[in-house]
């Protein structure tokens, strides 16, 4: 495990370390990915309730 | 005697209905997890497409091909095709339904064949893939989506022939599925069509 939090740290460390303009177009492509996955987690979850 | 054959009818009306309806869900919850599939592959492009553009200083804004939006025409009225399609195949016009089913996958391929004019157009005026990162995912955007288009109409096809030879049981749902996933496919392309326009 402790290998893998490592790689987290590197890659939070040069993220943190841009200027703020490039940081914030890292956050739209984070988000970018993260918002329609979470929506689809949240429509299955619901489905599954609702069919059960 | 009337009222019994009455009861009667409704009750198989009934006993049908529950059996569609049991039929049909396995089939939407397959087109459920197809849609969030699409979903989530365009999701990853747009990202990368986001920080890509974002992060580099060599990115020179494309000028658009307008097949671009002019596709969102094409797809939209292939759906109304489709979608009067299904209710003729539901109000049992057959023959109704083999001309606005066809009618609407013509569309779909004149879509396709639109799209694949775009990017002549764009290599013509001598962007390509390597040279420019605009021009790169936009035929890799443009491309995932007409590839999945190219699979709908497939898909159409096959079903529009089974249900012009022939009535069979699970017809209506598979028709339904790929009108669906086909107007799914049309607020994609839209989607894609206002990203291309607002971050170009």
């Amino acid at each position: 495990v402790h290998f893998l939090l490592a790689q987290c740290v590197m890659c939070f460390r040069t993220a943190a370390s841009q200027q703020l303009e490039r940081a914030r177009v890292l956050n739209d492509g984070i988000l970018m990915l993260g918002i329609p996955s979470v929506c689809i987690l949240v429509g299955f979850v619901y489905l599954i309730y609702h069919r059960r | 005697m009337a009222g019994d054959g009455s009861v009667a009818v409704i009750e198989i009306d009934e006993m049908t209905a529950e059996k569609t309806a049991n039929r049909d869900r396995p089939a939407f919850t397959g087109l459920i997890s197809l849609a969030a599939a699409t979903t989530m592959l365009l999701a990853a492009l747009t990202s990368a497409y986001i920080v890509r553009r974002g992060l580099a200083a060599d990115w020179e804004p494309l000028h658009l091909p307008f097949v671009l939006a002019g596709g969102v025409f094409l797809l939209v009225f292939s759906s109304l095709a489709l979608e009067t399609g299904r209710r003729a195949y539901q109000s049992r016009r057959r023959p109704a339904f083999v001309r606005s089913w066809f009618g609407g996958i013509a569309l779909g391929m004149v879509f396709v064949m639109a799209q694949v004019y775009g990017w002549n157009q764009i290599s013509r005026a001598g962007l390509s893939a390597a040279g420019s990162p605009a021009a790169a995912f936009l035929f890799v955007l443009t491309g995932t989506f007409v590839a999945l288009v190219i699979g709908a109409l497939a898909a159409l096809i096959w079903i529009g022939l089974r249900i012009a030879r022939g009535n069979s049981e699970t017809a209506y749902t598979r028709l339904r599925i790929a009108a669906y996933y086909w107007h799914y496919l049309d607020c994609l392309w839209l989607y894609l069509v206002i990203l291309f326009y607002i971050r170009s």
